[in-house]
Parts: structure tokens; C-alpha cells; sequence
């Protein structure tokens, strides 16, 4: 149980007809953990239920071991970075940071100090004194996780840190993240909707899909998963039937159906690597002009679907 | 290989269907405006308390014509100068008014009028004309059918007299319409939020009538420093009722005109700041 | 001890951010135009050939006292949490470990520091602005003192309210003309027991009796008017304190 950071137990939160999370079960241990589903799945009300800002209509959810709803104590141990801007722009990153360490009540010299190892682990430190309405997405990114990792928390959670970065800061902000956790010993939940992003900074994930936990796991557990479900892809060209008739004979196709018209096939294959390494020799044998050739399952939200009806 | 010139020659050409646009202008704030449940239970409360009931008292109480004194009586009776009329009226024009101008400067739509072929005038024109439709149903209607009423309900033959004062009251109804939306605004468009735009209308009202009833008890023309006073001082005027001595009919129109055009001349300013990208 | 001071460091952080947004915000130009405003109208009156105490007085209490002040209280206590709540800047304080009766305690204490001193020298200049003309003698100063007393009251009591206001509803300054404009400025003036329903009433009952030239009906003394306006503070601020301390911030 010590490693366990968050434990959610059939954890439900509902806004009028609108679902947040439903049946909730999760546990997360320590190192970083990648929470990872579509838009609206439930990421952000994971975390502010997490953050005690949300209370739970059934179910429970236990952070660090405590209840988070009406227990400020838990906080100091906890850091959070929002998806969505909360800072103001008329403050300088410096006053951003006072309030925040105040609000975790440092004062004086031990402030100060703080404020600049945390500028200078986020790499801010020449950039405090501005306001931060002249700040880029990025920079507004690393003082919010400098105001996160201000007061040295036990648990960072940081919604969404890379929505919006263009890709240099995003390869930075990974960074940042690893180290966070590698050189300075914070344990990370991260949350995103695009697996190859948290792939890069963690090994483990948990999928979250319609207010639900659906798998959690190692990342190549979840791949094999992607790789082993039936995948369709669609064929469009022409002398299509005789490609349809050689397909049929292939073990690895499932099914094979017209769409529309003659032109276009929907090939349904249990095994998609084997598919494409063998379908431009089809091709180049049968003599066929393909004009496109495109995977439907070869995404999050097909992997969703698939372990959703499982 | 020489670079060709660009042959520009401004279009002289006509634009067609130019009023359509204003038009779409005017009835997307309707449509916006009639939908919003805080301006329909305004709406219709006021209609109950400032209408409704001068309507059907007017309508019961025996009468021989429509005359100017059931109009803008000092009194009670009075239609047009009470309370209830003159609230719900403010109330209507700050929830009407204050997003008006101040949402396009939030959401920084200008990009998307003024990219098309619609200039400051014309944006003006939609956005004024599609206040003055919704507040017309408040401070323009109403009176024409208090009038209507009477002039059907009255026991005497003379109609003249009645459709006389009928036409007056066109003419107080355009008037007060006018008057409290391009008020409304200018308001509008000094800030990009639209609650303190409501503010600003209700209180500014209020602070000009408390500031004009201190100072007439200096000189009576300071009353004019009131919208409300100078605007029911304007329906004496047009009804032909007479005003105290001491107030200067040349202040009155005066402080009318500017009231009225001054609003619609800061307004027009600070949208074409806008239309220049500025 | 060590928590006493955590937890008074946490409350300051809060006091001195929240003061300084009140304070360097560009809603300050009403603050100023208030007082522009006040002190026009009173200079203004005070070149004019009328009766010094019983002007000066009538002035600051309408101007003052019975509007702006309310007015100016509204605005900012309706804002002050709303806007934070609105622009979710608010996140910094619900993910802190400061208590949220504190936080809401540090909310109200900032509040009422900076419409205190609005409403000051709004009251200050304007009185002066009229009375140097007319010249300040003891009479004067009481009639200053009074309002200014007045003033401060009111600030502690209609921010309370405001605050409480802006954690229960999502459009609070709706609430606040209503209450501003209408109950106070119409129904709290109508003779019988409804006055004793506004605030308004009480600040005129304790200036009622420090003061001859306010002139209210049925007046309820000075300490009874005090033990209602003090314990409506403190009772809107437990409530306001305890519905901050539940409530969600989605």
C-alpha cells in the first residue's frame, strides 16, 4: 500500500446528465504514470477529485493514503498544473511564485532561495520579472510547473503539460518532466490524449475512455493489444476484385466486404504487420492501381473501442 | 524576366445586396436578445407593471378622448412618466446594451465583420438597429397600443385630438428608444467586459439623476442633467404641455441633441478604431 | 506555533495579493471617477450661497454614504472571488494548503482594506472640497467624523454581504443592483418594520442620533442598530466562510 499513491475504488462524479467519471478503479504507484484518453474522458476530473476541488458522488478515492475532499493538509504534498491557463497576466512570473510559496507558507530567505532553484530547474530564471502576458505557451507552461514544484511536493499531477507546445518545447518539457522525476525523486501522473507523447516520458500508463479506467499497464502490454485486435483497413483502386480474391486466401484475413461500389474494399486482418509487409506484392503480382490505402484501427480511440466492447 | 506590375484599379462597382448584411446584423441580436431568459422575465414583468395595468385602468376608466395629460401627467396616472416604466426600461437597456459592443471587443470579432465588405457605419447600424427593435418592444409598442386602446375605449366622437396625440406618442416612442440605446452603446464600447458595461449604464443613470437633483435646488436647469428628467421634459415639450419658466428651452435641446448624438459619435469612434486595426 | 505562523504567513501571501489586485487593477478608474465626481458635485455646492452643516451633511450622506459607498462595495465584493473563480486563477488558492475559512477570511479582510480606504478619501476630499470654502470648525469635523465612522461601517457590512453573495450565485452583481438601487435606495426608505430589513436603515438610525440633520423614522438606537449591523457581519461571514469551505470548483 505505501507504493500506492492514488486508489480509487468504483469512483463515479456526474454534472447533471453529463458523466464525469463512472465506476472509476485505479491504482496508481509511484515513478510516472501516463493517464491517457480522448478529449472528455474523464482525465481532468480524475485530477480535480485528486485535488479535493471536486467531491465524489459514490465511491471513493484516496491520494497519499487520505481523503483529498476538505483536507487542506493533504496539498502541501501535492502538486497540481492545470490544463487550462490560471495565471494572471498582469502578474510577473516572480509575483506568480510569491503568492504561490506564500500560499504554501514560505516567507523570507527560504522563499527566495526556492523561487530560484525552481526558475532554474524549469529554466525561467532570466524570464521571472516579466509579466506574464508577454510569455509564450511554453514559458506559461514551466512557471506553472515551477509554482507546482515550488513547496517540493511528494505527488506532482500535471493535466495536459504539452497541449498546445510546438514541437521543441514539447521534446523540453518532456524533458523537464523526466528529470523531475529521475534526478529530483517526484512521482509524476501526467495526462494527455496522444499515447506517443507519454510513451516517451513513461513506460506506464493507464487508459481512461468514457469516465472509466479500461486497461493500465506497461505501454507494450497496451501495444500488442492495438496490434492484436482485428484491424480494418480500406482499399480503394482498381482491378480491386482480384485483389479482394487474393486477400481471401491469406490466413490472416478475417473477412473481406465491397464497399459503396467495386472500387473499394474493407479488408478486416487479425494480423496488421503481416498484412503490410505482404499487400505490395500482391499488389505488384496482380497489377493493380491503388489510389488509396488507409488503416481505420491504427489509433487511441480504435484501441478504446476495441477494449470498450471486450 | 522583368516583373510585371500589378494592374490595381480600385472596384467602382455597386455592392450588391449590401443591406442584407446589415440585416443579418440586426436579426442575429434579436434572435440573441429574445432568447436570453433574464431580458424575456424583464420583458415581461415590466410589461405587467409599467403597461398592463395603465392599459387597462385607461381602458375602464370612462374617458372622453386620448388627451396629452394622460400621456405625461405630474401625477400618478401618469403613463409615460412612471416608475415602473423608467426602471425596467434602464434595467432592459443594461441587459440589452452592455454586450452590444463589449463582446466583439473580447472575443475580438471585428476581424470577422470588418473582413467583410462592411464598414464602420454599417456594423453600427446592424448592431444599433437590432437594440432598437428588441427595446422598441418595451418603450415603442406598448405606447402605441395604450393609445389605441384609449382612443377605442373613449366615449367622445372627436378623433382627431386622439390620433394627433397618437402621432406625438410615435414620435416620444422613437425618441425614447433612441435615447436609451445609443445611450447604452457608448457604454458598451469603453470596456471589454460586458457586466461592467451593464453597470456603468444602470449606475450612470442613477448618479446623473442624483447629481441633478442636488444641483437644482441651486438652479433649477441642473434638473436637466438628468436623462430621465430632460427626457420627460422633451415629452412636454412634444405633447405641448407647459414647462417651469425657469428651465431654458434652448438647455433642453441642447443637452437632447448631444445626448443623443454625442453617444453615437463616441461610438462610431471607438469602432473604427477597430475597422482600422487599431 | 510553528502552525500559527504557517498558517498567518499563508494568510498575509493571500492579504497582500489580493489587496494589490484590488488596488492596481484598471477597474480603479471607478474608484477615481467616484471621486472626481464627488468632489466636483461638493465644490461645486460649496460656492453656492446655501447653509453650511445642514448641506455639507445632506451631501455626503447622499452621495456618500447612501450610494457610493454601497455602489463602489457592490462592485468589488462581487468580483473580488467571482472573477477569480470566473478566470480559475482561483486554482492557486484550492490547491494550497491554506484553510479555506482562512482563504475566505484573508478575501474579506483585503476587501474591506482597500474599500476603507477608497471610500476615505472619497469622503475626505469631498468633504473638504466643501467645507474649506465654508470654512472647518468643530461642527464641521463631527459632521466629518460621523460619515466617516458611517462609512467604515458600512464597508465591513456590505462587503460581508457582497462576498457572501459572490461564492452563492454566478451573476452576484445582479444581486447587487437589485439590492444597491432597489432595496436599499427604495423599499429601505418606506416608513414601517420592511426598513428595518435594509442596511441602510441602521447606518441612518446610528447617524440619526449622532447627527440632527439626518432625519429617520422610527429610528432604532445606536446600540441596538450596532448589535444587528456586527452580528450580520460576523453571521454573513461564517456563512460566506462555510459555503467557500464546500464549495466545488469544477
Amino acid at each position: 500500500m505505501n507504493n500506492i499513491k492514488i486508489k480509487t475504488v468504483d469512483l463515479s462524479k456526474w454534472y447533471g446528465k453529463i458523466i464525469g467519471l463512472n465506476s472509476f478503479n485505479l491504482e496508481i504507484s509511484s515513478g510516472i504514470t501516463g493517464l491517457v484518453g480522448p478529449n472528455g474522458s474523464g482525465k481532468s476530473t480524475f485530477f480535480k477529485l485528486a485535488i479535493g476541488s471536486l467531491k465524489p458522488k459514490t465511491g471513493q478515492i484516496l491520494v497519499l493514503d487520505q481523503n483529498p475532499w476538505m483536507n487542506q493538509k493533504l496539498l502541501s504534498n501535492i502538486g497540481f498544473c492545470p490544463d487550462y491557463d490560471n495565471l494572471s497576466d498582469e502578474a510577473t512570473g516572480k509575483e506568480f511564485l510569491d503568492l504561490v510559496g506564500g500560499l504554501h507558507g514560505l516567507k523570507g530567505t527560504s522563499l527566495k532561495t526556492r523561487i530560484n532553484e525552481v526558475s532554474e530547474i524549469v529554466g525561467m530564471k532570466d524570464e521571472l520579472y516579466r509579466k506574464i502576458g508577454g510569455y509564450s505557451k511554453g514559458m506559461r507552461q514551466r512557471i506553472k510547473i515551477a509554482g507546482s514544484i515550488l513547496h517540493n511536493p511528494k505527488l506532482l499531477l500535471l493535466d495536459e503539460p504539452l497541449s498546445g507546445a510546438d514541437p521543441n518545447v514539447r521534446k523540453s518539457l518532456i524533458n523537464l518532466i523526466k528529470s523531475l522525476n529521475e534526478n529530483l525523486g517526484h512521482d509524476i501522473i501526467v495526462s494527455s490524449h496522444v499515447l506517443y507523447e507519454i510513451e516517451r516520458m513513461t513506460s506506464k500508463i493507464a487508459l481512461i475512455y468514457k469516465g472509466r479506467a479500461i486497461a493500465s499497464g506497461e505501454i507494450s502490454d497496451i501495444r500488442n493489444l492495438i496490434d492484436e485486435h482485428p484491424h480494418n483497413i480500406i482499399i480503394v483502386g482498381s482491378k480491386i476484385e482480384e485483389l479482394a480474391k487474393k486477400l481471401l486466401e491469406k490466413k490472416y484475413t478475417i473477412s473481406v466486404g465491397f464497399q459503396d461500389d467495386r472500387k473499394k474494399i474493407k479488408v478486416q486482418v487479425s494480423k496488421p504487420d503481416e498484412f503490410f509487409d505482404n499487400i505490395t506484392e500482391l499488389i505488384t503480382e496482380l497489377n493493380c492501381e491503388i489510389e488509396q490505402m488507409y488503416s481505420l484501427d491504427d489509433n487511441l480511440e480504435a484501441v478504446f473501442n476495441y477494449l470498450v466492447e471486450r | 524576366m522583368a516583373i510585371d506590375r500589378i494592374k490595381y484599379r480600385s472596384w467602382t462597382g455597386e455592392k450588391s445586396s449590401h443591406f442584407r448584411r446589415v440585416f443579418a446584423i440586426v436579426k442575429s441580436i434579436f434572435i440573441q436578445k429574445i432568447k436570453s431568459k433574464g431580458i424575456l422575465i424583464i420583458l415581461i414583468i415590466g410589461f405587467f407593471l409599467a403597461h398592463a395595468f395603465p392599459i387597462i385602468f385607461g381602458a375602464l376608466i370612462p374617458h372622453e378622448e386620448l388627451t396629452a395629460e394622460m400621456m405625461v401627467a405630474d401625477n400618478f396616472f401618469s403613463y409615460l412618466k412612471n416608475g415602473f416604466l423608467v426602471l425596467f426600461t434602464i434595467l432592459l437597456v443594461s441587459l440589452v446594451c452592455s454586450d452590444l459592443i463589449s463582446q466583439d471587443l473580447k472575443d475580438k470579432s471585428f476581424v470577422l465583420y470588418f473582413s467583410r465588405p462592411i464598414k464602420t457605419l454599417d456594423y453600427l447600424s446592424g448592431k444599433i438597429g437590432g437594440a432598437i427593435v428588441i427595446i422598441s418592444i418595451f418603450t415603442f409598442f406598448p405606447f402605441i397600443i395604450y393609445c389605441l386602446v384609449i382612443i377605442g375605449t373613449q366615449t367622445g366622437n372627436d378623433y382627431s385630438g386622439s390620433l394627433g396625440i397618437l402621432g406625438k406618442t410615435v414620435i416620444v416612442g422613437i425618441l425614447t428608444t433612441v435615447f436609451f440605446v445609443l445611450y447604452g452603446t457608448m457604454i458598451s464600447s469603453f470596456t471589454k467586459k460586458k457586466t461592467y458595461a451593464g453597470i456603468g449604464i444602470f449606475m450612470s443613470f442613477f448618479v446623473l439623476i442624483i447629481i441633478g437633483n442636488i444641483f437644482s435646488t441651486f438652479d433649477q436647469n441642473w434638473i436637466l442633467i438628468s436623462p430621465i428628467n430632460l427626457l420627460f421634459y422633451s415629452y412636454d415639450i412634444i405633447y405641448g404641455i407647459e414647462i417651469p419658466l425657469n428651465l431654458n428651452l434652448n438647455i433642453i435641446g441642447i443637452l437632447l441633441s448631444c445626448i443623443i448624438f454625442i453617444p453615437f459619435v463616441i461610438t462610431f469612434l471607438q469602432t473604427y478604431k477597430k475597422e482600422v486595426g487599431r | 506555533m510553528s502552525e500559527i505562523t504557517n498558517n498567518i504567513t499563508k494568510i498575509l501571501a493571500l492579504i497582500k495579493y489580493s489587496t494589490r489586485k484590488i488596488l492596481f487593477k484598471k477597474r480603479i478608474i471607478i474608484a477615481f471617477l467616484i471621486l472626481l465626481t464627488v468632489i466636483a458635485v461638493m465644490g461645486y455646492a460649496g460656492a453656492q450661497d446655501t447653509d453650511r452643516l445642514t448641506t455639507g451633511s445632506d451631501l455626503l450622506g447622499m452621495l456618500v454614504v447612501w450610494f457610493f459607498m454601497p455602489a463602489i462595495s457592490m462592485i468589488y465584493g462581487c468580483s473580488v472571488i467571482r472573477d477569480e473563480i470566473e478566470d480559475k486563477s482561483i486554482t492557486q488558492v484550492i490547491t494550497s494548503p491554506i484553510n479555506k475559512i482562512y482563504a475566505y477570511l484573508s478575501y474579506y479582510i483585503s476587501l474591506t482594506i482597500c474599500l476603507c480606504l477608497m471610500n476615505i478619501v472619497i469622503i475626505t476630499l469631498g468633504f473638504i472640497s466643501f467645507f474649506a470654502q465654508k470654512g472647518i470648525d468643530g461642527q464641521a469635523i463631527s459632521i466629518y467624523t460621523t460619515f466617516l465612522g458611517l462609512v467604515i461601517l458600512g464597508v465591513f457590512v456590505y462587503s460581508s454581504l457582497f462576498l457572501l453573495t459572490s461564492v452563492v450565485f454566478k451573476r452576484p452583481i445582479y444581486f447587487g443592483l437589485f439590492f444597491v438601487f432597489i432595496w436599499e435606495g427604495s423599499i429601505g426608505t418606506i416608513p414601517g418594520s420592511i426598513q428595518k430589513f435594509s442596511i441602510n436603515f441602521y447606518l441612518r438610525s446610528i447617524g440619526s442620533e449622532q447627527l440632527e440633520y439626518i432625519i429617520i423614522n422610527q429610528a432604532t438606537d445606536i446600540p441596538t442598530s450596532l448589535i444587528i449591523i456586527l452580528s450580520s457581519i460576523v453571521i454573513m461571514i461564517i456563512l460566506g466562510s462555510i459555503i467557500f469551505n464546500r464549495k466545488e470548483f469544477p
